[in-house]
């Protein structure tokens, strides 16, 4: 079993086990993942990935984000840098 | 209901450079009804354009949501009350700003979580592309929670050529363009919502 296939099994888990869970994703991963109402799958756009992440962290919730390391550390760098970090708020950044 | 005289009061006792930025009063008007007529107790606000933020803690002090006497000491070193508001000091902000473009982005999340956000921009930060993200996926899921204030004086270099509204219209929003001075106007155009889209409210600033 590969890590990507380890995490999806757990991230599915996770949705069911707690209902703070949320996964944010941009395009990779979704068929992976299951369609579910806190998956919320933004498209090609990785900045708001992990914007989307911040705010429903800020509402209380418990945001997962995933993509390819580029897209999810990289292009995303300012929003992980403010949206997360200068907002004090928590997010599980999971890569591969 | 604010009374003018406080808000009028608590700008006279925000003092320093930066006080005079045009961007701290372009907003002056829309903060107003906003805190006096739109938000109600459960909704949150976001101030993305948190430059030249005078005005905005002046609403504040009036509404009684920062202690008054925090605005004597606007920008110095031990003041809650930054050159930039910073959410952890000031709840009533939402956001700690900065560089643009990142509170519509948030709100999104915020509002995909049940949340009812107002979010403020203007329109020159909407040059930053990271907003666009946030107003296509807003618009094509009907993100209906989530209202975007514009201010609009003009001061995007390259402008939007259409109108702002157009560019929101374009991906599913409902908008109003509103004279950003006159408040029955802007509240009018906050209840143009209809609760099945992502509503934006166009607040023109003639300077």
């Amino acid at each position: 079993m590969t890590m990507r296939s380890r995490f999806y099994e757990l991230a599915a888990q996770a949705l069911e086990d707690d209902e703070r869970v949320a996964l944010v994703t941009a395009e990779i991963g979704v068929a992976e993942l299951p369609r579910h109402p806190r998956h919320f799958n933004v498209g090609i756009r990785e900045q708001l990935m992990i914007s989307v992440a911040a705010g429903l962290a800020l509402e209380g919730m418990r945001p997962v984000a995933h993509s390819y390391t580029p897209f999810l550390v990289e292009r995303p760098y300012e929003q992980l840098k403010l949206d997360l970090g200068h907002q004090d708020v928590g997010a599980v950044l999971v890569s591969t | 209901m604010l009374a003018h005289d406080d808000v009028t009061a608590a700008l006279t006792r925000l003092t320093g450079d930066e006080k005079h930025d045009r961007s701290s009063y372009s907003t002056l008007d829309v903060l107003r009804v906003l805190f006096d007529r739109v938000l109600g107790p459960d909704d949150r606000f976001m101030l993305s354009k948190g430059h030249g933020p005078a005005a905005f803690y002046a609403v504040l002090a009036a509404k009684g949501l920062i202690p008054a006497d925090a605005l004597d000491g606007f920008g110095s070193f031990d003041s809650i009350l930054g050159y930039h508001p910073d959410r952890t000091l000031v709840p009533a902000a939402g956001i700690g700003s900065g560089s643009l473009g990142h509170g519509l982005p948030i709100a999104v999340g915020s509002a995909l979580a049940g949340r009812r956000v107002v979010c403020l921009v203007g329109d020159a930060e909407l040059d930053e592309g990271s907003n666009w993200e946030a107003v296509q996926y807003a618009g094509r899921i009907g993100l209906a929670s989530l209202t975007a204030v514009v201010i609009d004086n003009r001061s995007s270099t390259y402008h939007w050529p259409g109108g702002v509204e157009a560019r929101f219209a374009l991906e599913g929003w409902t908008a109003t363009v509103c004279d950003g001075r006159d408040h029955d106007a802007i509240a009018r155009a906050f209840a143009d919502a209809t609760g099945e889209r992502p509503h934006v409210v166009v607040a023109e600033i003639v300077e």
